[in-house]
């Protein structure tokens, strides 16, 4: 994190104060924490010079923490756009170096980066960590994926015998 | 120069594939490359011995061209004339066959000949054929006689004469005027009376089998249309499409035969802006290539899937094609070596380019129409949910099963007692099942269906994904399936045919004709008898020179403004509220082989993105403003 701000003439290096859910104040510059849509426009609907603590109360201390080392990697990078037919096209699980090292974490911090990401509308890093979660089950069977995930097999026979059947779009042409 | 064929600059097939009809099927659903000099317009009795069909495939030669000449079917590729089915009767192997003929109601005794007891030969490889008269030192086992491995001459002397006189000045190009190649001549020509007919394992190499593809499916394989750079005197025409107006090139009319590069050009109808005769060719073979004298030539359905192709990869929303870019990338890549080295997505094309197109048993579907595709709409407005219907695109695709909660009850199975003992006390439960429904199918929309599979396997977060998802994968992994998310019906050109023009065109010639004698007849007769009444005649009857002069305009040029020649009326545009998207993808997947032309489509749609990839890059280093 960079230094307390005095009296900063640049308001994108001002400093601002964040609440997480467990009640820790963490002090960020103010073009950092605006990678996430949802504090930039709280900073511009309460209109104020960020004197006041925005509350997250979605996200702890340990993500967020996570969360802003990401956005203070990502913060010169161009604003993301809007694009209708994303999902309408193949999309490349490629993730680039800095963010493959950034996401080598346990997998529940895995899924809590995700959430809050999602939660405070930093689209990029979304975008990564679901492609993270992606990269881990491609070419996986269903036993790989749940060893991957440690996820119980509570399927009973008769229910995987229905799914396979509800599966058969999925085979190769 | 010999046989050389012009291939399909976009797809890389030849217009020259062949189907060889069933015994049950009528004679015009035969075809072939025809070449000038030889009438057969159907694939002959292969004159390669060890390249003949198996004796258990079920196929059979029939006398087709009778010693007089005569074709005994009288098909020509323009229609007309008698349409015949082959029909057995009796036994298979050595029954009596006969055509049989609605038209005209005669039946005909044939001569059959049975590939049953020819032992195929080895190691010669068929591309000597269309040569003829060169050096096939083997017999012809006609009548049932047992062929002989190709280089034992000594016994290859020995076999029956031919039944039919050889014609030298057509076909001998051998002037030694040996007994051999004279005997061989005589075999060729033999064959070429026989008309090969598909059984179930046909290998014949100059037709697709007709048991494994119909005629119908074929439509328009043959179909030659061109992309053609606009002379400095170009002025529009009616029929224009919106990019012609804008762009350097036009589109021609349809051809129906590209002949072999060394004889001639097509000739396509309409002569569109006057380019009726023209030279067009896949490769330059001039450098610096000549453009205007050399217009690109493709399928008509190859060019539209270019054109849905560049609009969907256009990165700024255009309603046009990308038609410069076409031309650029032909420009540039167009040599001998260049065309050669394209990297078509599917092997087929580069195992069928041969110097006559050779048909591979299993590569059938390269010949399908891909666009209109027979079933295919029957197919999909079955998948349109009736109005007043329950039905939501939000829905699970999946019926709720039955033990188990469904997705919608969030996170129940946590609640829920046949499940939860073990998992409310498990430290890590399924990771999945905290992530809210878009989450879950962002990360979905990472994966193969093969993955998603999977998944649906190992975790009931993916148990239920709504109807709508489908529509999205559909898209994702078949963009080339445009009729699921276009609106726009496929251009005239396609839903048209050749025949279909060559008939409006005799028409209108004859209307033309007609309306031009009447004027003249009536303008003698009353114009010269009563010429007081002949002005009123004329505006009475509402004929004038300007309604001559303009019905003969339009006999020529304006055929693509008239929707009843469309052959093709087979549109079906999907609402995306109201269609069973997990249905029709299963359908799909389920009946991929009942539709060849979908496969041909996937094939033309990857290789028009490689073409849009390099126009990318032409565009990336300014080449193409």
């Amino acid at each position: 994190m960079a230094a307390a701000s005095t009296s900063a003439v640049d308001p994108a290096k001002k400093m601002i104060m964040l609440t997480t859910s467990d009640n820790i104040d963490i002090k960020v510059e103010r073009e950092v924490a605006e990678r996430s849509i949802l504090i930039k426009n709280l900073l511009e609907d309460l209109g104020s010079e960020g004197d006041e603590p925005i509350p997250i109360p979605n996200v702890n201390e340990a993500v967020m923490k996570k969360v802003l080392e990401w956005c203070e990697q990502h913060r010169k990078d161009p604003p993301a756009t809007q694009d209708d037919d994303s999902d309408s096209r193949k999309k490349s699980t490629d993730i680039d170096e800095w963010d493959q090292k950034f996401m080598q974490v346990d997998q529940e911090m895995l899924f809590e980066i995700i959430l809050a990401a999602n939660y405070l509308d930093i689209k990029a890093l979304l975008d990564v960590g679901c492609k993270t979660v992606a990269n881990m089950i491609k070419g996986k069977s269903p036993d790989e994926i749940r060893k991957t995930f440690n996820i119980q097999n509570d399927f009973t026979p008769e229910e995987e015998d229905q799914i396979r059947r509800e599966n058969e779009w999925a085979e190769d042409r | 120069m010999g046989y050389s064929e012009v291939l399909c600059k976009i797809c890389g097939t030849s217009f020259n594939m062949g189907r060889i009809r069933r015994p049950s099927s009528p004679a015009s659903h035969a075809w072939a490359y025809a070449e000038p000099g030889i009438a057969q317009n159907f694939v002959t009795k292969e004159y390669i011995t060890q390249d003949r069909c198996k004796p258990d495939s079920g196929c059979r030669n029939v006398l087709r061209i009778d010693a007089s000449g005569t074709d005994l079917c009288a098909w020509g590729k323009n229609g007309g004339g008698k349409d015949e089915w082959l029909v057995a009767e009796g036994d298979e192997e050595d029954g009596e066959y006969v055509y049989e003929s609605d038209a005209s109601g005669e039946e005909e005794g044939f001569e059959w000949e049975s590939d049953s007891d020819v032992v195929c030969g080895d190691g010669r490889d068929s591309e000597e054929e269309g040569d003829g008269s060169e050096g096939d030192e083997e017999e012809d086992p006609e009548e049932g006689m047992t062929s002989i491995p190709i280089r034992d001459t000594a016994q290859s002397q020995q076999h029956s004469p031919p039944e039919t006189e050889p014609q030298p000045e057509a076909y001998n190009s051998d002037s030694s005027g040996s007994s051999a190649s004279k005997s061989n001549l005589n075999r060729y020509q033999k064959c070429l009376n026989y008309e090969h007919l598909a059984g179930p394992n046909c290998i014949h190499a100059r037709g697709h089998n007709g048991c494994k593809i119909t005629a119908a499916q074929m439509k328009g394989c043959d179909t030659i249309q061109c992309l053609v750079r606009k002379p400095p005197n170009w002025t529009p025409e009616p029929d224009d499409q919106d990019w012609e107006l804008t762009s350097n090139y036009f589109l021609s009319g349809l051809s129906g035969h590209m002949p072999s590069r060394d004889i001639c050009g097509s000739t396509h109808i309409p002569p569109r802006h006057r380019a009726e005769k023209l030279n067009p060719d896949n490769i330059f073979w001039d450098d610096p290539p000549n453009e205007l004298a050399t217009p690109m030539p493709f399928h008509p359905t190859c060019f539209e899937i270019y054109t849905r192709a560049s609009i969907l990869h256009s990165s700024n929303s255009s309603s046009h094609p990308d038609i410069s870019g076409l031309a650029h990338w032909r420009l540039k890549e167009s040599s001998y070596t260049h065309t050669r080295a394209f990297p078509y997505s599917d092997p087929a094309v580069r195992r069928g380019n041969q110097q006559e197109w050779r048909h591979h048993p299993g590569d059938e579907w390269l010949a399908a129409n891909p666009i209109c595709i027979p079933g295919l709409p029957e197919l999909l407005a079955s998948c349109i949910i009736p109005e007043g219907e329950e039905f939501s695109t939000r829905n699970s695709a999946f019926p709720a099963h039955p033990v188990f909660p469904t997705r919608s009850d969030s996170n129940s199975h946590l609640t829920n007692q046949s499940i939860s003992a073990s998992t409310i006390t498990t430290p890590n439960p399924d990771p999945f099942l905290i992530l809210p429904l878009e989450l879950t199918l962002q990360i979905l929309s990472y994966l193969p269906p093969s993955s998603i599979a999977s998944l649906r396997l190992s975790s009931r977060a993916f148990t239920h994904l709504p109807n709508s998802f489908f529509r999205k994968l559909l898209r994702r992994e078949m963009p080339w399936f445009y009729e699921l998310y276009s609106r726009t019906p496929p251009s005239f050109w396609v839903t048209t045919s050749w025949q279909t023009l060559c008939s409006e065109r005799d028409r209108r010639r004859a209307a033309a004709t007609s309306l031009s004698e009447m004027r003249d007849l009536h303008k003698k007769v009353i114009g010269e008898d009563m010429p007081e009444i002949w002005e009123q005649w004329c505006t009475d009857h509402g004929l004038t020179e300007e309604r001559v002069a303009e019905a003969e305009r339009v006999v020529e040029v304006d055929y693509a403004t008239k929707s009843e020649l469309a052959d093709w009326t087979g549109w079906v545009a999907m609402p995306a509220e109201r269609t069973d998207w997990y249905k029709l993808y299963c359908e799909v997947v389920g009946r991929w082989d009942e539709f060849p032309g979908l496969r041909n489509r996937r094939r033309i749609w990857m290789d028009c993105e490689e073409i849009l990839r390099r126009v990318g890059r032409y565009r990336w280093d300014r080449e193409i403003e």
